[in-house]
């Protein structure tokens, strides 16, 4: 288990080595600089601009510094946002971010549980239908239009949340709202679906057979066994809540990284585009990480594989 | 007990020895498509969401016929008209506007023509909003279609030779798939958005970019599958080339596969052609797409609701409409997973 | 003997997509205390279906819309959810047939079998798994206190069957429900299981319902046999009677398909042609006919009633009607006839 632990570990950094490398190589093939859009700066102003930021010194050179300084922890500077260093504009703004993208899965994760496990039982009832019902919905409207729906009904016009603001739990409701929706009608059609397939099998009409009421045959043997699939799919939620969040902290100006990206996206921000890039992927490895370990650790047939008599 | 009385002649022998008639298969059997097509139009769903689906498609493809204006036609005095249908006096289409608590014609206020009316409104050029989604949505579906085409074009063949191959060919084409799936998809997508010029093509590269990994390894485990088949065996004991194994014998048995994974795929198409153009790096102006249009729309929210509700009911639509289709087809081409 | 169980007049129907399905067309049986009564037949015959109508165990679009599951003289059909709960695992359970899929793999074995004992009775959860040791010791599980704490997968096939008969009767029911517990192992196996729940059967006194298709088995461990065909019995009596004095065609068919000690080279086993009736519209008749090579007019016409051969042996064909023309029988069932005379001399 260490071993394999080590070797994802491993593979972690490998990974971030060479998206960390490709995207270098990809921002230094663009065309221009945020500093040639802005053509206010003279060719000696440029100069000077470009060798503060050591743009002035050979490709290689740079990539070396940059690596090196990554393994310090450094993503560089940014070109706009007052020269912060990309860190610490990071770290500025990932608290805003975690805690609507945490509350987004947690609550969709609850609720779609919930509304899995009970089309399930009651299967092709009209809780069935309702439970199918929203969960395409969940699905299909994009986050950002929710977001948008949300924002216009219960802040603008009803008043009962605020508009875009952040400063108490009032307002990260709409943000999780919207992002919630996704992972809900995500994990609610996989709990239906390992759901089903649970409760048709053997060993649940076993439990019946022992004298196990229908709800004890549901909690004791027919929760746990659907729920384990559950987690794998925490990591691509981990990931659509990400790309959700990019718009939705937008639309409610939320300051948090994903806003952040977007801005430095229309800005041309190069140095924060990177950092923000290999920090969303070191994320999402480590949260793929962390779910497999986690997987390994809470199914008995993966801890105890090798012990079988078969 | 009592014992019944039967007439004497009731007890002959029907001879049913040697009797091959009971061997006999009562009904025809359907060919499996047949069965498939059979399940998929029983589904009421499925056939909903086709029906709207192929109108959609319909409305697109003959999108210059069918749109009532040019939807990049700016018309500076009629910008932000209301929805108005006809003469008709329907609230909500007819042309009237809530302006400081009054309902006022807004028609009447620009002094548009006599006999103008936009069903959809217009936008704040002044362009036709109903011409606007209908290409809109032409572009957004042209972009899903050909993100599909790109992902089959590089997952089918990549899935095949490494399911086929095996050996150290599949070792190394799997790495590459892995490191490939490692880094999120959103961040390729962004990335190579804005390395690429934007545009149509460039949001096709680098939505199919990403996309071909699932593909490519759904039909590299069925072709793993299919390789140890009988029928396959004995085509390769027989001596068929590759290719004619490969088209005769994989594609027709992986397009259960291939059909349910499109169907997945073009919503995803669908969804990252708007995300990219809601944040302002997809579809460059003036053209219209279901993403900008919701970008515009969301900007004008407040005040103009109109503007925004009509591309979001046609992507959510779309949406949907995929995957339920998607759902109703897996369970065609699968009727275990249903029940 | 003292009558249990006894089950008259069950009729079960599904509703399918395709219409009603009849699958159990008028079942009548008794069951006495401790002793082991077999149910034979080709699967879709509705063995199965039976048995899990006594506990209940049915789809939901199962249907039993007539008849009566007598137990200790209350009708098991009329008790209410909670009810049957209690007597589930309890006074009866069940073995089902596949043990690598019967065992909740997220669950340990210990647990799975102290189940029922923490649901019908008032002991610790320290008692329970005691007595689950001990249980499990029973079914010829080795170390059960260090295997306890183990996984389904960290079992063989036979052991886990083994496992699933430990939690069947770990409350020492009165009855024991067996669905076909032996189809999914190994022959060696097969024989391990049944001599276990022959010897359990003696040591606890439980009676024993043992479903197979499969009557190689069922000479080993019933008293008593019945033949169910298309959601009928077809014939029933003492294992001797039904192996050595088949009346039904079917019944003939069966054991004429089965090799035995005696089966000589040139003997080829026979095979029933064609395949059961399509039970969503049953036939009129007699539903074996159409398969039946001395299907009469009769038979299409009329379902038999049950004929008495003996005290304890009856069967369903017209073949036993006094008006009936003589048939003669396959060679390898009056080779059974023969013997049987001679069983009847010995005794």
């Amino acid at each position: 288990m260490a071993k394999y632990i080590l070797k994802r570990i491993l593979y972690l950094f490998l990974t971030l080595f060479i998206i960390a490398s490709i995207t270098f190589f990809l921002m230094k093939m663009l065309p221009g600089t945020p500093f040639s859009n802005q053509n206010r700066l003279s060719p000696d102003q440029l100069a000077i601009v470009k060798a503060q930021y050591g743009l002035d010194q050979p490709i290689f050179i740079q990539y070396i510094r940059y690596i090196g300084g990554l393994f310090q922890g450094n993503l560089g500077t940014s070109f706009q946002f007052n020269n912060e260093p990309v860190t610490q504009l990071i770290g500025q703004r990932l608290a805003p971010s975690m805690q609507i993208g945490a509350q987004a899965m947690v609550l969709g994760t609850i609720l779609g549980i919930l509304l899995g496990a009970v089309a399930a039982i009651r299967k092709n009832s009209w809780v069935d239908t309702l439970a199918t019902f929203v969960s395409i919905l969940g699905i299909s409207i994009p986050s950002f239009v929710l977001a948008v729906l949300l924002q216009f009904y219960l802040a603008y016009k009803w008043h009962i949340y605020p508009v875009a603001l952040w400063d108490n739990f009032q307002s990260s409701v709409l943000p999780t709202i919207a992002l919630a929706a996704l992972p809900l009608g995500n994990v609610a059609r996989f709990m239906r679906t390992e759901m089903v397939d649970v409760l048709s099998s053997d060993y649940i009409e076993l439990a019946k057979s022992k004298g196990n009421s229908e709800w004890q045959v549901v909690i004791k043997h027919a929760l746990r066994n659907s729920l384990i699939p559950i987690v794998t799919i925490i990591g691509p939620m981990a990931v659509s809540t990400m790309t959700g969040s990019m718009v939705v902290e937008n639309i409610f100006s939320i300051p948090g990284i994903g806003e952040q990206f977007v801005k430095s996206i229309t800005t041309n921000d190069y140095p924060t585009i990177m950092g923000l890039t290999i920090f969303y992927s070191f994320l999402l490895i480590l949260v793929f990480l962390v779910v497999d370990i986690l997987y390994v650790l809470i199914d008995p047939r993966i801890r105890l594989g090798n012990g079988g008599n078969d | 007990m009592e014992i019944p009385q039967i007439p004497k002649d009731k007890f002959k022998f029907l001879n049913n020895a040697g009797n091959k008639e009971q061997e006999k298969i009562g009904t025809p059997a359907l060919t499996y498509m047949q069965d498939v097509r059979r399940r998929l139009f029983k589904n009421k769903v499925a056939v909903v969401c086709l029906t709207l689906l192929t109108i959609i498609v319909f409305i697109s493809v003959f999108a210059p016929i069918i749109a009532p204006y040019n939807p990049n036609a700016q018309h500076a005095t009629l910008s932000n008209l209301p929805p108005k249908l006809g003469n008709l006096n329907i609230p909500g289409f007819n042309g009237y506007q809530n302006m400081g608590g009054k309902m006022v014609d807004a028609y009447a206020q620009v002094h548009a023509p006599k006999g103008t009316h936009y069903l959809l409104g217009t936008d704040y050029l002044g362009r036709d909003l109903l011409s606007r989604i209908i290409y809109g949505t032409r572009l957004s579906l042209i972009v899903a279609v050909l993100a599909t085409l790109v992902d089959l074009l590089i997952g089918i063949p990549y899935g095949i030779v490494s399911g086929w191959k095996g050996g150290m060919t599949d070792n190394v084409m799997q790495r590459i798939v892995e490191i490939v799936s490692s880094v999120p998809n959103l961040i390729v997508v962004i990335l190579m958005m804005i390395i690429l010029k934007p545009g149509l093509i460039s949001i096709v590269l680098a939505i199919a970019i990403t996309d071909w990994v699932t593909m490519a390894r759904l039909i590299r485990a069925q072709t793993f599958q299919l390789k140890e088949q009988e029928y396959v065996l004995a085509a390769r004991t027989l001596g068929e080339s590759s290719t004619k194994i490969a088209t005769k014998h994989l594609i027709p048995n992986l397009s259960s596969t291939i059909i349910i994974q499109t169907m997945f795929t073009i919503p995803n198409a669908i969804f990252f052609e708007a995300f990219l153009s809601f944040i302002g790096i997809g579809i460059p102006a003036p053209n219209a797409s279901l993403g900008t249009l919701l970008s515009d729309g969301q900007k004008a929210f407040r005040f103009l609701p109109y503007q925004m509700w009509a591309p979001a009911i046609i992507l959510s639509i779309i949406m949907i409409a995929t995957n339920l289709l998607g759902d109703g087809l897996r369970d065609a081409f699968d009727p275990q997973s249903s029940d | 003997m003292d009558k249990i169980l006894e089950v008259k007049d069950l009729h079960v129907n599904f509703a399918t997509y395709n219409g009603t399905v009849q699958a159990i067309r008028g079942v009548n049986f008794d069951l006495s205390a401790g002793e082991t009564l077999a149910i034979v037949g080709e699967s879709g015959s509705g063995k199965s279906i039976t048995v899990r109508s006594i506990l209940q165990l049915l789809a939901k679009n199962a249907d039993i819309n007539k008849g009566t599951i007598l137990y200790h003289g209350e009708d098991l059909l009329k008790k209410s959810k909670k009810e049957m709960d209690n007597i589930r695992g309890n006074k009866i359970s069940m073995i089902f047939q596949d043990p690598m899929t019967s065992l909740d793999p997220t669950m340990t074995i210990g647990k799975q079998v102290a189940e029922p004992l923490l649901i019908h009775n008032k002991v610790s959860k320290k008692e329970a798994l005691g007595r689950a040791e001990e249980v499990l010791r029973l079914v010829g599980i080795p170390n059960p206190k260090e295997r306890m704490n183990d996984y389904p997968h960290q079992f063989s096939g036979g052991q886990r069957q083994r496992i699933v008969i430990a939690i069947a009767i770990v409350d020492y029911p009165e009855i024991l429900i067996a669905d076909e517990p032996t189809t999914a192992l190994d022959v060696t196996v097969q024989a391990q299981i049944i001599d276990l729940l022959k010897e359990l059967q003696q040591k606890i006194g439980t009676a024993i319902i043992f479903i197979t298709h499969d009557l190689g088995v069922v000479a080993g461990i019933a008293d008593r046999v019945a033949v169910m065909y298309a959601g009928k019995f077809v014939e029933y009596g003492s294992v001797d009677e039904v192996f050595y004095n088949p009346q039904h065609p079917y019944t003939w068919g069966l054991l004429d398909s089965m090799p035995t000690l005696d089966t000589s080279e040139d003997d080829h086993l026979n095979s029933i042609p064609g395949t059961p009736p399509n039970l969503l519209d049953p036939p009129k008749g007699d539903a074996f006919a159409p398969r039946n090579e001395y299907a009469m007019q009769i038979d299409l016409e009329e379902q038999p009633p049950f004929f008495k051969i003996s005290k304890t042996h009856y069967a369903a064909t017209w073949l036993l009607h006094p008006d009936a023309p003589k048939v003669t029988p396959p060679k390898g069932i009056q080779k059974r006839f023969e013997k049987f005379k001679k069983l009847g001399d010995s005794k």
